[in-house]
């Protein structure tokens, strides 16, 4: 059955109540929907502090730990990203749209770059989310820049005015590449979807986990919907939050449309029960968590 | 963000670096040598950064970390000397993360014309800092040929 967590402001909250719901309905969850309303928000140090305690990096039934950062770098390498003091908007001076411009440029460059070196880690061997993004299939340097895109059709939106933009839905596999295979213009897009999946991937586990990206505009607002096909709410969820909260501060700050609500839907969300010590072991992590928040 | 009435909280904010063509020569950080080490166009991006890879096998581990230094102001267009006022690591370099360590590495092994690790072999303890992964790419440049490199 669907379950829905009360939306809050910050991604710490989010990622907390996520946790409490789906540990208190036994640890598994189908199609589990979290939503932030200020993705921007800082998150709780207290709650951070308790996940970043708990995530160090490690070999753990048959997988890597990895840290909260190491994670959200994943969806948007934020250090590779030298952010303006502004954002985009028509009526930037010719040095000012260079600087955004410049900025998300050398973003791209640099990540494309490093792509096939940081294919060479097991956990990366089909490729990255945020490759995947901006370098369809996302393996090498020079494939579809799918995030560039959605950022030229979002200000063309922003040119002409408008604040709302209701057309897009969840890409499905096979839609999203036909699309992006056609060699189509920007302004040609019907649908803000970011393709991370591939409909010719027959695995059922593993990557990617992150299946599909979406953006809406309503009231001048970019809101981001993440699908997971399987969310792993200690080792990764946390880390998605950020991660998902920064790309969506990327293209809002690229496109001057302001920030909206961050959700995310997991169609098997899980809390690793097995892998954490157990129910008392995600019951220590959350009860570490709910009393840093007290303290915090 | 701007629709929002206040500024980025997710990102450092930074104003771009402008300029012609440069060429880094390691003296220009009180260091070694007077040969060109590094030239890169601002008007490029990070791509354009080349090594030169002689003389980066040349370097002590001490100049290589300059020349890191050198390369991350490049990347994120900055005076070197503000990047290498950054946060240190307990090992006393520059702390950067495995991401930013990576493209260091990376754009190091372009010069080289060849990748000089694959990450599922390095510790991640050679990820974390200047210091650590200068110690491994003077270890994995060390026995390079430099023929045909980029």
């Amino acid at each position: 059955m669907s379950d829905y967590v009360e939306p809050t402001e910050n991604l710490s909250l989010a990622w907390l109540r996520t946790l409490e719901l789906v540990h208190a309905r036994d640890g598994r969850r189908t199609n589990v929907l979290t939503t932030v309303t200020d993705p921007i928000a800082p998150e709780e140090p207290a709650v951070r502090a308790a996940i970043d305690g708990l995530l160090v990096p490690d070999k753990r039934n048959g997988g890597t730990i990895q840290t909260v950062d190491t994670v959200a770098n994943t969806i948007f390498p934020h250090d590779l990203y030298t952010a303006p003091d502004l954002a985009w908007s028509p009526d930037l001076d010719n040095d000012q749209a260079a600087a955004l411009d410049t900025a998300a440029t050398d973003l791209y460059e640099a990540y494309g770059d490093m792509l096939p070196l940081l294919c060479t880690t097991a956990a990366n061997s089909r490729g990255t989310y945020f490759g995947r993004m901006i370098s369809w299939p996302g393996k090498g340097p020079g494939g579809v820049n799918q995030l560039a895109e959605r950022v030229k059709y979002l200000r063309d939106v922003r040119r002409a005015g408008k604040s709302a933009y209701n057309l897009s839905d969840m890409t499905i596999g096979g839609q999203a590449e036909e699309s992006i295979s056609d060699d189509r213009e920007a302004d040609d897009l019907d649908d803000l979807g970011l393709q991370v999946y591939a409909s010719t991937d027959r695995r059922q586990r593993g990557f990617p986990c992150l299946v599909h990206v979406d953006f809406t505009l309503l009231d001048g607002r970019l809101s981001l919907l993440a699908v997971y096909r399987h969310q792993y709410l200690v080792t990764k969820a946390y880390g998605n939050l950020v991660g998902l909260a920064r790309l969506q501060a990327f293209v809002a700050q690229q496109t001057g449309f302001a920030v909206g609500e961050l959700a995310v839907q997991a169609t098997l969300a899980d809390t690793e029960a097995s892998a954490f010590g157990g129910k008392r072991g995600i019951d220590a992590l959350i009860e570490s968590a709910k009393q840093s928040v007290q303290v915090g | 963000m701007a629709g929002s009435g206040r500024g980025p909280l997710f990102f450092p904010t930074a104003a771009p670096a402008a300029g012609p063509s440069v060429h880094v020569k390691p003296s220009d950080s009180g260091s070694v040598g007077s040969t060109p080490t590094m030239s890169w166009d601002p008007r490029r991006g990070p791509s354009a950064i080349q090594l030169d890879p002689a003389a980066v096998q040349a370097m002590s581990e001490v100049e290589i970390q300059r020349q890191v230094l050198e390369m991350l102001a490049c990347l994120r267009r900055r005076p070197v000397q503000e990047v290498a006022a950054g946060a240190p690591h307990t090992d006393g370099t520059v702390a950067i993360d495995s991401m930013t360590a990576v493209w260091v590495i990376a754009t190091v092994g372009k010069a080289f014309g060849r990748r000089l690790v694959r990450l599922s072999d390095v510790d991640r303890d050679s990820l974390r800092s200047v210091g650590s992964v200068s110690k491994l790419i003077k270890q994995t440049t060390a026995s390079l040929s430099v023929m045909g490199a980029a």
